[in-house]
């Protein structure tokens, strides 16, 4: 009874040195003694390839686990064993007829123990076998079935080694026959991704889906295309002209031409000139291209307007096309109806390194809408959406909203960029102004901030309709004061428009929309004097201000209300949070906390 | 009939001796071997006192609309444009003063309260003539952290970037990470850095000068910094386009590192030190026990009284 615990000490205690003894210890403090920690012969250590070396070797105490590389390999008996017989494979024997330094199986260098002339040998140049070696004094009858020896080390103490039998180190596995029948199958199970493409044609599906690319024809050369939307792709932003557009897909790309020599290419490029853009048929259906003499299948390119071939005078290349807007109607898995293309044309001057930007636009739409002409896009049905242009509205003419914008040299643009709902916006300009009276510079300016026509109404919402007044809310503006100055000949004019936009979700917490709860117009003015200043800075800011009052959502449903700082219950919270689909994962921690509270008041 | 055992319960036997016995001297020592070694092994092993934590939260950003821009251009010497928010600046710039159109738009993703990102795009427009080399750009954010102690903190994302070519976009991609040099505290007000990291009040052009304020603002010890691996250039751009920024700035959750609160200190080394305290306890129990029973040192054993036959007497 007494005694009892103080076992249980001793143990613990053996337990605690065990524990903070290095594991790595090559020596354990058993009773059996060995020098083990160089191992026989740890000197030729590049022979170890068969072996754990003794660093690794968690073996029992004074059994080290080497290799058969010993120093001097000294054989008591008279056993005249080969130690290293010669190999079937001598993978180090690499030129043929002449002796492979260190190589051991190399029978080229007639060598009845070439361990006397080489330092050492290679790895795989001799057999590799495991031997597991104890002090030789231990040992007085070796009743081992497996071959033994007796070896000296380097210290000259003996050791008495057993051969083992490590099935892992001579182990080959049969290769399989590959022939025709199974070739496929063994590469698709054993093989993986590869260089090789997976591309296989396929026959034309009958009806174009969204996004197949659509097929053109060219019967002047009866070639089958495809029709182009020129994209810039990579770093150079260079137009790519085999980038095809998409059935449905409405997009519009932007590239940039640069010509060596515009004077050449003025004439001679097709991408400048109007014609290529319509000197094809579109196929109906893909399924035409089985009979493409049929006319049926064939929908021709029909320009709106004529568009002349570039024109080369004096220094400038006259008719370059520099937009180009398709517009196609579909009916469903009938196909294409109908294709009409319009052109922008710009004037380049022939300088070297001259460059153009080139706009495409396709729009897609269904031949069954009654619409002449395609309807402003919304901004969102009902709710705005983020960078979706804020709509405007001038008398019954429903329009976007723009701000200025500078050119290259700094003065105002005529190109207005659109205020994007959500998206707070700065820019500005220099403003020349010209010798006019007062009002009519107030006038300009004005017009110059706001942009022309002047937004009056502001839609609520995204689809709002021009028709329907209360779907729009007026932009409170004013003008700014006019201060009675002392100066005679001053006349203020605005120099910044600030644009406030309120907004805030409406609707379902789960599917709010945004809708613009008022926008107000914001000026500030500069007296300045007529005849002396010849430029103003115009400055626009753009500032949406989300108003949201988030409420607190009803008293529907009870739920779990935690109230203590500093996540005091966080493993509990993270439990029932990830217990709410499986009831059974918020049963174990409740198990717990029971089997806890019950170790705790025992 | 069989009995069962229903309750059991241990009889207490104490062990008397004087005070200058040996029985005094083993206890004495087996309390201070018991109390004394757990805490040095606590302390040796290392890690006894925590001296500093870390947590995670995501910051309260947001973009404060100041921006400072160059734009260098080539391949002429010297030329370059430049644009900010602060008047004084582009009062200074003259003729390289070139206003572009700035968009911007902050997004709160999970509905949290929290920005997420910032959409950025400047368009700068340029003449035929002029190509950008290269672009350096400061955007100025406020930063707070909330959940230990509340750090306030004015910071900046500087942006440069170059190519050998004339590039008609840049497009960058990153995180807005936070770089600690010393570990925050863990309770209170923390608004050291709660200073304007361009001063845009300042008419002169020392203060604008892009080396001043990087020197400036890496004396902080806490400060965020634009990490974004590969920015994209775009080269390419045609006479009439312009040249184009366009960033996306995330901000990401952070690990903070702070120093812990003296109760949280306590709290650690106090788990250390009773969890090694046990096994001692355990050990000299039994040592105790052992030495009592087998009166290793001379004791006189005394079998207590129950409680109630004591109250019985005393009743009587």
């Amino acid at each position: 009874m007494c005694t009892s615990p103080l076992v249980l000490l001793q143990v613990f205690f053996l337990m605690i040195l065990e524990g903070v003894r290095p594991q790595p210890s090559p020596s354990p403090s058993g009773a059996v003694s060995t020098s083990s920690d160089s191992g026989p012969g740890v000197q030729g250590g590049t022979l170890q390839s068969s072996s754990k070396g003794p660093g690794t070797a968690r073996a029992v105490p004074g059994i080290s686990t080497v290799g058969p590389n010993f120093a001097t390999p000294s054989t008591p008996e008279n056993k005249t064993m080969d130690l290293f017989p010669a190999l079937p494979i001598c993978v180090c024997d690499l030129t043929p007829g002449t002796c492979d330094i260190n190589c051991c199986c190399d029978r080229d260098c007639y060598l009845i123990h070439p361990r006397t002339v080489f330092s050492f040998c290679l790895p795989g140049s001799v057999r590799s076998s495991s031997w597991v070696c104890v002090d030789n004094s231990l040992i007085f009858r070796s009743n081992s079935p497996f071959p033994s020896r007796i070896f000296t080390d380097l210290n000259g103490i003996r050791q008495f080694c057993v051969h083992v039998n490590n099935s892992k180190l001579n182990y080959f596995q049969e290769l399989q026959k590959v022939n025709a029948s199974n070739f496929q199958a063994l590469a698709t199970e054993f093989g993986g991704k590869s260089f090789t493409p997976t591309f296989q044609a396929e026959p034309p599906p009958p009806f174009y889906r969204a996004g197949d690319p659509i097929l053109t024809y060219f019967s002047e050369w009866s070639l089958v295309g495809l029709l182009k939307q020129p994209a810039g792709l990579g770093a150079g932003g260079l137009c790519t002209e085999s980038n095809p557009a998409g059935f449905l897909e409405s997009r519009s790309t932007t590239c940039a031409r640069f010509f060596k020599n515009l004077a050449n290419s003025c004439t001679l490029d097709p991408a400048l000139d109007a014609a290529s853009y319509y000197n094809f048929t579109v196929l109906k259906v893909p399924g035409g291209m089985t009979d493409l003499q049929n006319m049926k299948f064939q929908v021709p390119v029909t320009p709106v307007s004529q568009a002349g071939s570039p024109l080369l005078a004096g220094n400038t290349c006259q008719n370059v096309v520099s937009q180009v807007t398709y517009e196609i109607e579909t009916n469903g898995t009938f196909g294409i109806q109908k294709v009409s293309v319009s052109f922008g044309l710009a004037n380049l001057t022939v300088e070297p390194g001259a460059s153009l930007q080139q706009h495409f636009i396709i729009r897609f739409r269904a031949s069954q809408s009654t619409a002449a002409s395609l309807p402003a896009p919304r901004s969102g049905n009902p709710g705005y959406i983020f960078g979706k242009p804020l709509l405007a509205l001038t008398g019954d003419v429903s329009h976007s909203m723009t701000l200025l914008q500078s050119q290259g040299d700094g003065t105002c643009s005529v190109r207005r960029p659109e205020v994007q709902f959500g998206v707070n916006a700065m820019s500005g300009c220099r403003l020349r102004l010209k010798k006019m009276g007062c009002s009519h510079l107030q006038q300009e300016t004005y017009q110059t901030l706001h942009g022309r026509p002047r937004p009056e109404h502001v839609a609520i919402f995204g689809n709002a309709d021009p028709a329907q007044k209360g779907e729009w809310t007026r932009i409170l503006s004013r003008n700014c004061s006019v201060s009675a100055t002392h100066c005679v000949s001053c006349c203020a004019i605005p120099v910044s428009l600030e644009i406030q936009v309120l907004w805030a979700y409406i609707g379902l917490q789960s599917n709010p929309q945004a809708h613009v709860s008022g926008a107000r117009f914001l000026y500030q003015c500069q007296s300045i004097k007529d005849s002396k200043v010849t430029e103003v800075a115009l400055t626009t800011i753009v500032t949406f201000v989300d108003i949201t009052q988030k409420p607190e959502p009803p008293r529907g449903q009870p739920r779990i209300d935690w109230k203590l700082p500093f996540d005091f219950f966080f493993p509990f919270k993270v439990a029932f949070s990830k217990g709410v689909h499986s009831q059974k994962g918020s049963v174990s921690p409740i198990l717990i906390l029971c089997f806890l509270l019950l170790g705790v008041l025992s | 009939m069989a009995l069962y055992e229903f309750f059991s319960q241990p009889v207490e036997r104490s062990y008397r001796a004087g005070l200058c016995s040996k029985a005094a001297v083993f206890l004495l020592l087996a309390t201070a071997l018991t109390y004394i070694p757990p805490l040095l092994v606590a302390f040796r092993s290392h890690g006894f006192w925590l001296k500093r934590s870390s947590y995670e939260e995501q910051p309260t950003v947001r973009f404060q609309h100041q921006v400072l821009f160059l734009a260098l251009l080539g391949p002429e010497r010297g030329g370059f444009l430049a644009w900010s928010t602060f008047p004084a600046f582009n009062r200074l710039q003259g003729d390289h003063l070139r206003i572009p159109l700035v968009s911007t738009r902050e997004e709160d993703r999970n509905q949290d309260g929290k920005m997420d990102m910032l959409h950025f795009k400047l368009e700068l427009p340029l003449q035929s003539t002029e190509h950008v080399l290269g672009v350096q750009l400061i955007l100025t954010f406020s930063y707070q952290l909330h959940r230990m102690s509340t750090f306030v903190m004015q910071s900046m994302a500087f942006l440069q970037s170059s190519f050998a070519l004339p590039g008609s976009q840049l497009y960058v991609n990153g995180d807005l990470r936070l770089q600690q040099k010393q570990p925050l505290s863990y309770s209170g007000l923390d608004v050291r850095y709660n200073v304007s990291v361009i001063n845009g009040t300042s008419p002169f052009a020392y203060d604008y000068d892009l080396t001043h304020i990087v020197a400036a603002y890496q004396e902080r010890n806490v400060t965020t910094v634009l990490t974004d691996p590969n920015p994209v250039w775009l080269v390419g751009r045609a006479a009439e386009a312009p040249f184009v920024i366009n960033a996306v700035i995330r901000y990401p959750v952070e690990v903070i590192s702070y120093l812990p609160g003296f109760w949280e200190i306590i709290k650690f080394a106090w788990i250390q030190y009773v969890s090694i305290l046990l096994i001692f306890l355990w050990v000299f129990e039994r040592i105790k026990r052992f030495v009592f029973q087998n009166q290793v040192v001379t004791t006189i054993p005394v079998t207590a009284v129950p409680q109630g036959e004591l109250c019985k007497e005393h009743l009587s």
